[in-house]
């Protein structure tokens, strides 16, 4: 992607296309410039195909001095070799795994189709050629061709979990974080040394760890919302950027309180100093 | 240092339990390694039907009542078991070795041995993760275990069967407080021990390599490693239908009601684990057994019929007489053709299964096409095939023409409970791959060592 654009700070961008996987978007960050003129790689993203249409820039930036795109359009560089290249390299992009992925999973992609739609149809071609040519042993070549199919899946998908089991334990043991959970087991201790202390403690929880954050600290009340944020002794809050931030608020309540830890994510725990209502 | 003595402890008192079971089912005192296996997947049986009499006596759910009724169902079947274990000559199976190269084997072993140590690092190490964990499982046995009672309502699916919760409920008592870690150790120590006792069979049928190879296969479907990691029902149903089916499989060979009782008990214990066990399990399983119990012996297929429904029964009579629903998916009949091609979606197209349904459509086709008088006598020839069809169609059909459908387009619970079809059926084909290498002139008596 060939892009012209002025700014006068560090401009964080998101690109992606119409139909690509969200896991899929790339991000670069781009160096202050009064005229920049970069060209972008966007080959590295398994959804990137040789047909895609249209382009969409996400442009992060604070303050007033926004910055501009003067132009942006897709170029052809490289040659066949090279974009091979690149579309083989899409296997090797890390399968995203988080907190749902035991219900679904999007799977490794190249050239935006699915690897296991090319590596079926791939066995589904071997077992018709082996039908018509030598039908009385198709049967026997097609069991042989799916297990191989199935371990060249299964060693690129082994790998992966591997791999991030080491970077999720190296996280947790590092930062008592882990992957899209957060500092969710971290705040959950907290507040449990905190109840120690609070004889009637209960936690309101203004972010999407509310349901996680009741199995951890049952029987602890955990409620979520507005409603448990305006009768909570403790909060578990997003957006929470300053620790010395004094006045908290959730689903348009305002309360104010002292901040116990904050997280590098945004992610606090707050204890309210305000009265209960 | 509590916990793993507790954890240990529980682990040895219900292996012990389930290879009293065992013992007295087969009436035998050979294959010591394989009914210690099988021993924590049955414990783990015998713990719910604990759980369950003290929930009906209004006894809490504490140590004293669980080491009570332990400690008599240790004396009955020690007693039983020096009694009943060798009263009848074993019979074994004819193993029917086949070749694989070595390359492959070594290749399965490593995959297992890193799958295996992901998983055990994932589930000791680090807190749960999953999202059903702690809306679902998980919760409603802290909030059980805390309450001294199993919870019937203020939890998720509260209609759902209790072998998991009760499984992890146990070591709590004898620790006193909830230990999350402890209770994604005993989901583990189930699947560990569970996939070990399906590999020892599959082994006296088939040797070691094809057994291997089995065992690799299922392991390496990416649902599968996703929920052995920290698993929660349905790994364990689907393990509870692959050892059924697999004792049904040495039943057939042998024609020895034995294994077909021990297969009862196990599918028996699939229900216990999910509801779903009732729909994948108890019902495929009869009409399998249907086929390979001869007319004249239809009294021994009643026999097992009694049997099965008096262990099975009572929970959902519990919770019928508690009000609710049987199932908590309240489906309706609708026609939602329309979701076809989501569902190919995640069957052949995401990363749930890999190339698994690429693999199974195809090889059940060229089956069809090679050797189509196999197929008319499947039930018999391979029964874990037939298990895999018969719920692999009862989900196609839940899902197309029942409200369950939203399950579907949320993405939260089609892939989920197709796992327990699709590992049914990867086994299944996989067993026949010595019928395949064998006689490959694909006429039907390639498929008669099935």
């Amino acid at each position: 992607m060939h892009l012209t654009y002025s700014s006068s700070h560090l401009l964080p961008i998101e690109i992606t296309v119409p139909g690509w996987n969200i896991d899929d978007n790339l991000i670069a960050i781009l160096p202050a410039s009064k005229k920049g003129d970069v060209l972008l790689d966007l080959r590295p993203s398994p959804s990137w195909s040789p047909s895609q249409k249209g382009i969409i820039l996400r442009l992060y930036w604070t303050g007033n001095d926004a910055p501009q795109v003067m132009w942006a359009g897709t170029e052809w560089h490289g040659g066949l070799l090279s974009h091979t290249n690149a579309v083989l390299g899409h296997t090797f992009t890390q399968q995203h795994l988080n907190s749902t992925s035991m219900a679904t999973m999007e799977g490794y992609r190249m050239a935006g189709i699915s690897l296991s739609v090319i590596l079926g149809l791939l066995l589904f071609a071997v077992a018709g050629i082996a039908l018509l040519r030598t039908p009385k042993r198709a049967l026997s070549i097609a069991m042989m061709s799916a297990i191989i199919m199935m371990m060249l899946f299964g060693v690129r998908f082994t790998a992966d979990v591997a791999m991030g089991t080491v970077s999720d334990q190296r996280e947790w043991w590092a930062q008592e974080s882990y992957s899209d959970m957060g500092y969710l087991y971290a705040s959950a201790r907290i507040l449990k040394e905190e109840s120690a202390k609070e004889k009637e403690m209960r936690v309101g929880a203004c972010n999407r760890l509310a349901t996680a954050l009741r199995y951890f600290l049952s029987p602890i009340p955990v409620e979520s919302g507005a409603a448990g944020f305006s009768t909570a002794t403790h909060g578990v809050l997003s957006n929470v950027w300053d620790s010395a931030q004094e006045r908290f608020s959730c689903e348009g309540k305002t309360r104010s309180g002292v901040v116990i830890k904050s997280f590098s994510n945004g992610e606090a725990v707050v204890r309210f100093t305000s009265e209960l209502p | 240092m509590n916990a793993i003595m507790a954890i240990t402890g529980v682990f040895l008192l219900l292996t012990c339990e389930g290879y009293l079971l065992t013992s007295m089912i087969l009436q035998t005192r050979r294959d010591i390694v394989l009914r210690m296996c099988l021993g924590f997947p049955l414990g783990a049986l015998l713990n719910a039907l604990v759980a369950f009499v003290l929930t009906l006596g209004g006894i809490p759910l504490r140590f004293p009542g669980f080491a009570l009724l332990h400690a008599i169902i240790v004396i009955i079947l020690g007693v039983l078991f020096f009694r009943y274990s060798e009263r009848a000559e074993p019979s074994e199976p004819k193993t029917h070795h086949v070749r694989i190269p070595r390359w492959l084997l070594v290749l399965c072993i490593l995959l297992i041995a890193i799958i295996s140590t992901v998983s055990i690092v994932t589930a000791l190490t680090i807190p749960s993760f999953y999202w059903d964990t702690f809306t679902n499982w998980a919760m409603r046995s802290r909030l059980s275990f805390e309450a001294g009672a199993f919870m019937m309502k203020d939890v998720v699916q509260p209609q759902y069967p209790i072998l998991l919760h009760s499984l992890e409920m146990l070591p709590m008592t004898v620790l006193g407080g909830w230990h999350d870690m402890v209770a994604n150790a005993t989901t583990l120590m189930l699947s560990i021990t569970g996939f070990s006792a399906l590999f020892l069979l599959v082994r006296k049928i088939h040797g070691w390599r094809l057994a291997l190879l089995a065992l690799t296969l299922l392991f390496i479907i990416p649902l599968v490693v996703m929920h052995l990691r920290q698993g929660y029902a349905d790994i364990h149903l689907a393990t509870y239908l692959l050892l059924s089916g697999s004792a049904f499989t040495i039943a057939s060979r042998l024609k020895d009601a034995r294994w077909i009782a021990l297969s009862a008990i196990l599918v028996a214990a699939a229900s216990w684990t999910k509801i779903e066990g009732a729909y994948t399990g108890i019902l495929p399983w009869l009409c399998i057994a249907l086929f390979h119990i001869p007319v004249k012996r239809r009294k021994t297929f009643f026999l097992l019929l009694l049997t099965l429904t008096l262990i099975v029964i009572p929970w959902p009579l519990f919770v019928l007489l508690h009000g609710l629903p049987f199932s908590p998916h309240a489906s309706s009949v609708e026609l939602h053709l329309d979701a076809l091609p989501l569902m190919l979606q995640h069957l052949f197209a995401m990363g749930m299964f890999g190339v698994h349904w690429w693999v199974i459509v195809l090889l059940l086709t060229l089956l069809c096409i090679r050797t189509p008088k196999m197929l008319q006598k499947l039930p018999t020839l391979s029964p874990i095939l037939a298990w895999g069809i018969l719920s692999t169609l009862f989900f196609i059909l839940t899902y197309l023409f029942t409200s369950e459908v939203r399950g579907l387009i949320q993405g939260d619970n089609f892939a989920r409970a197709m796992l327990p079809p699709t590992m049914l059926l990867t086994l299944g084909l996989t067993l026949l791959l010595p019928a395949c290498v064998r006689a490959p002139s694909g006429t039907s008596s390639e498929a008669a060592p099935m």
